[in-house]
């Protein structure tokens, strides 16, 4: 719980009026540990402290304090140095909370996150620059969860003249992610056209910087395939959830091959580390961070859902298997172990050789690890 | 050089003569007069009003045309109607025709050609094409996405795409291949044409394996049976053509044998002749004269000249190998009586050399320079291609009659006499006895 402080707006000097960091207005309280952050009511000061106060509380202490004089102009080169590279660090850790909270479908408490993420990117970077659009984008799927499409509308608008103003030297990463959010937007407001429309240049763009089979252009994919359900043409729908299982299927047994195979590497060794150290030493591209695990999630969740539906025609049993599959990986790859064997259950029938190797490296993967784990015991109780 | 102007600029603080300031004057009255100057009279007003209210406005997908190049404004039209399969394959296209440039190296003059992206026409028919391929593999219409392909295929061999036509040849022959239980003929088909495409780029072998494919499938269907021996044949004589060893012999027998199965007895007998000529060359003489007597009877029945002339020849040539005179005198003068009724023409020119061809070999050189002579006046008075064998044969004939000659005085040393020879060239000078 954060504590406050009473704060009468008439106490500061001349020109200082501290504003509320949610919305604006001049602000009646002040946060006690830190004494930087006011608010205008209890209920902005909660908001903000679950969402991000709490975590940054100290930092911002040290980014926004009055800074003494300082004699020598390096000196103070080199604090602003320091100063701008926290804030930098800064900005990255609130757009990943802001992210998470999006994911977990915290939309309240991703708004705070974002708006700080925004607050210190204009800081540092200006109010035009490329780099607030991914703030802008976080705010705009919080709005858009909250189901306040003029808001998201207001963010999307803003991303999209920042993006316009860089007359085409942005880079397509970014105005694809923007584009796609616009298309969420459309979604909402049941203008599938303009949905589409977006989209195409989303996919383009992705395409075009990622390459046309990367797991990043799934979903674009994925949701012109919900755009095109939504305008009952499925068998569009049908070709593009194909698609979209295969692009995931194939990524994800790529992530597994190169984690299982670092892990074989480790036995053959006859190094005993222990799992947690398999985890750090592994390769940036065997991981799957946060952003990535959740999109699959719910990607194939729908992609579940959607072969459940409309199950016709030889062809499904492959597809509900690939999906299976893709399931099963995704919960190695995230350390579940016990929805790894849950969801290899659910796979029948399946006459792909693939699928059987993976589950074999998995199985043995297993079974290394539960040896080691009762070596580990037993050396611990013989301690 | 610095701007002037024919009247005087005035200055900023000057005034003019109602005493207004330079602001005034430079800034807010031209907008002022502007608006006077420009009213229109009313009708036009209205007119204009009428015009602007029919324009149609630009919806945000016409001004994102202007902003775009082609390959995008075409990728997103196709994205949007949800065709991502043909989205791929163009990327694919593009990216493959760059890697190969650049792997080819910069100065390659077969990539003078301006890329695939910079052609509208090209890249427009293409994405339409790919655009009702996707469609009918939708729908399952497996023959129409065939057909589709080949039209691409085609459309890119007229324009001399040669890469990409044989690309969507190929494309054609998985889809025909794996969905061949609908319609066998279609594989077949694409067999052919991937032969065919393969035979153009050169690659013969791969072209080879094709046109076999091709026959074998097309067992069942009248037609395109024959059309397949006939290719193959054709094949097999190219082949045979390019490798002069005892492969070479192999193939001409197989191209005989794939002959003989068209049913076409004009192409079966013609193989043979071939066959026969092959035989000749490698020196097996025996079945030469089998497969050219097969040629000559073919050639009767039909009454083609020229090509009775060719087997009597060649058969004339066979006989005189195995030392048989008679036969192949027999086969000349029946080849000469038939044609002797036109004496001018070439064929007769050819009948004579070829009898003067087997005299001298004979050593008949007196009968060999009669024939020779007529062969030679004719291909003479008709400037014809042969002159030059005529002519050749012509001397030949004269000098190894006066070898014996020839050889008599150089043993008797008789330089003088061979130089006064020499000097008038005369025949007599030579056979003439010594005094």
């Amino acid at each position: 719980m954060a504590t406050t402080e009473i704060v009468y707006p008439l106490a500061f000097p001349k020109s200082v009026a501290h504003k509320c960091e949610i919305c604006g207005k001049t602000a009646s309280r002040m946060c006690a540990k830190c004494r930087v952050t006011y608010y205008c009511s209890e209920e902005h000061q909660a908001t903000d402290s679950n969402g991000i106060h709490d975590k940054i509380c100290s930092t911002l202490a040290t980014i926004r304090a009055k800074q003494p004089f300082l004699p020598s102009e390096e000196e103070r080169r080199d604090r602003d140095r320091e100063i701008r590279e926290k804030k930098l660090r800064l900005i990255e850790v609130t757009r990943m909370i802001g992210e998470r909270h999006v994911f977990q479908s915290r939309y309240d408490a991703a708004i705070p996150a974002a708006l700080a993420s925004l607050k210190l990117a204009i800081e540092v970077h200006g109010p035009r620059s490329v780099e607030l659009i991914p703030s802008y984008l976080v705010l705009a799927e919080a709005s858009l969860g909250l189901k306040q499409l003029n808001q998201c509308w207001e963010y999307l608008s803003q991303a999209q003249y920042t993006v316009l103003q860089q007359q085409d030297h942005a880079p397509p990463a970014i105005t694809s992610q923007v584009a796609r959010n616009m298309a969420q937007l459309s979604i909402a407001r049941r203008d599938y056209d303009e949905a589409a429309r977006h989209l195409a240049n989303d996919i383009y763009d992705a395409s075009l910087f990622y390459g046309t089979e990367h797991y990043k252009v799934a979903g674009g994919y994925f949701l012109l395939g919900k755009v095109f359900k939504l305008m009952n043409r499925l068998e569009v729908t049908e070709s593009l959830y194909t698609q979209v299982t295969q692009m995931w299927y194939n990524h994800l047994r790529r992530l597994l091959q190169s984690r299982v195979v670092f892990s074989d590497m480790e036995a053959v060794l006859g190094k005993q580390d222990n799992d947690e150290d398999d985890e750090e030493n592994t390769t940036n591209p065997s991981k799957l961070d946060l952003a990535t695990e959740a999109e699959a999630h719910n990607t194939l969740q729908t992609l579940l859902a959607y072969r459940h539906e409309t199950s016709h025609g030889p062809t499904t049993l492959q597809e509900l298997n690939k999906i299976y599959h893709c399931f099963t990986i995704l919960y190695f790859l995230a350390r579940d172990y016990i929805q790894v064997r849950d969801s290899m259950r659910n796979i029948k029938d399946c006459s792909v050789r693939e699928i059987d190797e993976d589950q074999q490296r998995i199985l043995k993967f297993l079974d290394q690890l539960n040896r080691m784990k009762a070596l580990m015991k037993r050396q611990q109780q013989e301690n | 050089m610095a701007e002037t102007t024919v009247y005087r600029q005035k200055q900023a603080n000057e005034s003019s003569p109602k005493g207004q300031s330079g602001f005034y004057r430079n800034v807010i009255l031209p907008s002022k007069t502007m608006k006077e100057k420009t009213k229109l009279p009313l009708n036009q007003i209205k007119n204009a009003a009428i015009a602007y209210e029919k324009q149609s406005t630009l919806r945000k997908e016409d001004t994102e045309k202007f902003r775009s190049s082609l390959q995008r404004q075409l990728s997103t039209d196709m994205l949007r109607n949800g065709y991502h399969h043909s989205f791929r394959e163009l990327c694919a296209i593009l990216a493959w025709q760059k890697d190969d440039r650049e792997r080819l190296g910069a100065e390659h003059p077969l990539h003078r050609r301006p890329l695939l992206d910079a052609e509208p026409d090209k890249l427009r028919f293409l994405c339409q094409y790919l655009n009702k391929a996707e469609e009918a593999e939708r729908r399952c219409q497996y023959s129409n996405m065939y057909h589709n392909y080949l039209e691409l295929a085609a459309y890119f061999l007229k324009s001399d795409d040669r890469w990409l036509s044989d690309y969507f040849y190929e494309k054609s022959l998985t889809v025909a291949q794996t969905y061949s239980q609908f319609d066998p003929q279609l594989a077949a088909e694409a067999h052919l044409n991937v032969g065919l495409a393969y035979e153009r780029r050169g690659d013969l072998m791969k072209a080879l394996h094709s046109f076999i494919k091709y026959r074998e499938l097309s067992e069942d269907f009248e037609n395109l049976k024959t059309d397949a021996s006939i290719q193959l044949t054709r094949l097999y004589m190219k082949l045979a053509q390019r490798r002069t060893d005892a492969q070479s012999l192999q193939y001409v027998v197989k191209a005989y044998e794939a002959s003989a199965q068209t049913g076409d007895k004009k192409v079966e007998n013609e193989t043979s002749y071939k066959l026969g000529q092959a035989f000749l060359e490698h020196g097996d003489v025996d079945s030469a004269l089998k497969y050219l007597h097969r040629y000559y009877n073919y050639c009767q029945d039909v009454n083609d000249d020229e090509g009775f002339g060719l087997a009597s020849e060649a058969l004339a040539i066979c006989y005189q190998k195995k030392a048989n005179v008679e036969k192949s005198t027999e086969y000349l003068t029946k080849y000469l009586q038939k044609v002797s009724d036109k004496e001018g023409d070439i064929q007769y020119a050819r009948a004579c050399s070829a009898l003067g061809f087997i005299h001298n070999t004979l050593g008949q050189y007196d009968s060999s320079i009669q024939s020779l002579s007529k062969a030679y006046s004719i291909s003479l008075a008709n400037s014809h291609a042969d002159l030059d064998r005529n002519r050749v044969l012509f001397g030949m004939a004269h000098g190894m009659k006066l070898r014996p000659f020839f050889n008599d005085h150089i043993d008797r040393k008789n330089t003088k006499e061979l130089l006064q020879w020499k000097c008038t060239r005369h025949e007599s000078f030579l056979t003439q006895p010594q005094p």
